[in-house]
């Protein structure tokens, strides 16, 4: 695909921005690419953080986190996506706005108590843990012990991903690497694991990418993905599964 | 009634267009309802709505021009010369293709030839076919100020160097340029693609 990664340093020069924008809403709309809406969608994605950001500082949260009001904010970015007619005078940035504010004020206002204590980052986890509990509850493991080992194995994986960003391995490192040695493995395990993702398929890598080093959802993802949201706990464990083969045979 | 827009009323379009004053779409569209088969027309619409930022709609005007007329080489290769610089190399490469049938020293299959070398990042074969069409092209000389922009853009990264804010793509300057010399191709091209 021409418009996804520049093939060549010289074409990042000659590309002109505008161009560039305007082909992936051409192949998006009128060509139904859905690569194209995922790109449109990684390009905003940091304007849609940004009014999270604004509307998580201005409105009161009722007990929400901040990952519920970037999940709002996801949302409303998607359907500006689909309902942006690229032909018209208005500037996407003006259009999405409105939506991306107006998902977050409904998100947070229509939301029951219950709802409430439900919140993204539980979401998260539990998106996590049912996938993984599939893989550990089959008829292969001997014992209920070996099952909760074998899960318990599997959500550390999910832990060391997190640690991949590079914010969240500062954290772990100044608060629970005890000696020179063991930081030194721990980085060593991390480089491996970061190069083991990147070589993962290529659609096992964005469910990846997109759950832990961008907080999203599986339902977000299979609405992004254009995927049943079982497809993804599918795609999440095999390539949990899969990075933790690697690893192990280290 | 004949299905391409005569010389004369050619010129006359032209000089329409040239006026700041009046709707270029508008002017366009009328005579489109005349002529809705010939490619020059759709080919001025494209470079009109390239001109005011409407890019898709750009696109879709120079693809139907190539369309009505395969062999509208200058059309062919602004098509893929526009679809280059939206990020779409292998379109622009299939757009592309046909003008191999040119004579072996047309400037149009030389310029081909310097953008496949630049969609490679081989910069100075790039820069020598470049200038190798330039000294060939003599019949459309605002399409040699295209390739001169290239080969300035793609100066600072054969000496390593970065680009200049001067010399940076997409400069508002750069831009009505590149524009500018679509239009004016037409002149010199509107007389090449009856056949």
């Amino acid at each position: 695909m021409g418009h996804l990664g520049l093939k060549s340093e010289a074409l990042g020069v000659i590309v002109e921005h505008s161009r560039r924008e305007a082909s992936l809403w051409r192949q998006f709309k009128h060509n139904g690419d859905e690569t194209c809406r995922q790109v449109l969608f990684d390009q905003y994605r940091d304007f849609a953080l940004m009014l999270s950001n604004r509307e998580f500082r201005r409105r009161p949260s009722y007990g929400f986190e901040k990952i519920d009001f970037d999940q709002l904010a996801y949302c409303g970015l998607l359907q500006a996506i689909d309902r942006f007619d690229a032909l018209s005078n208005c500037s996407f940035k003006t259009f999405a706005r409105y939506r991306i504010v107006g998902s977050m004020a409904d998100g947070i206002a229509t939301s029951s108590e219950r709802a409430s204590a439900y919140t993204a980052s539980r979401r998260l986890e539990r998106d996590r843990l049912n996938s993984l509990m599939q893989g550990a509850d089959d008829e292969t493991m001997p014992t209920s012990l070996d099952s909760l080992r074998e899960l318990a194995a599997n959500l550390a994986i999910g832990v060391l991903i997190e640690s991949v960003t590079q914010d969240r391995l500062e954290a772990i490192a100044d608060a629970s690497i005890p000696n020179g040695y063991e930081s030194l493995r721990f980085n060593q395990v991390r480089t491996h694991l970061f190069d083991e993702i990147r070589r993962l398929p290529e659609t096992q890598r964005d469910v990846v990418n997109r759950h832990y080093l961008e907080d999203m959802t599986f339902t977000l993802i299979a609405q992004l993905l254009s995927l049943t949201k079982g497809r993804i706990s599918q795609l999440h464990s095999a390539a949990i599964k899969h990075l933790r083969g690697k690893l192990t045979r280290r | 009634m004949s299905d391409m827009i005569d010389d004369e009323n050619m010129q006359a379009l032209l000089e329409k267009l040239a006026d700041p004053a009046l709707d270029d779409e508008a002017i366009l569209n009328e005579v489109l309802l005349k002529y809705p088969e010939d490619p020059r027309l759709h080919f001025l619409k494209g470079s009109t709505f390239a001109g005011s930022g409407r890019l898709i709609e750009a696109h879709t005007a120079l693809s139907h021009a190539v369309k009505l007329a395969p062999d509208f080489h200058i059309a062919r290769f602004q098509l893929g010369f526009f679809q280059l610089t939206s990020g779409e190399s292998d379109n622009a490469l299939k757009t592309w293709a046909r003008l191999d049938g040119l004579p072996k020293d047309h400037y149009l299959r030389i310029f081909v030839i310097g953008l496949r070398h630049l969609i490679r990042d081989e910069l100075p074969e790039c820069d020598e076919m470049l200038k190798k069409g330039i000294s060939l092209n003599t019949e459309n000389p605002p399409l040699n100020t295209d390739m001169e922009l290239i080969i300035s853009q793609i100066r600072p990264l054969m000496e390593g160097k970065e680009s200049s804010e001067a010399g940076a793509p997409g400069s508002e300057a750069d831009i009505a340029e590149a524009e500018a010399s679509l239009t004016s191709i037409l002149l010199q091209q509107s007389n090449t693609t009856k056949h």
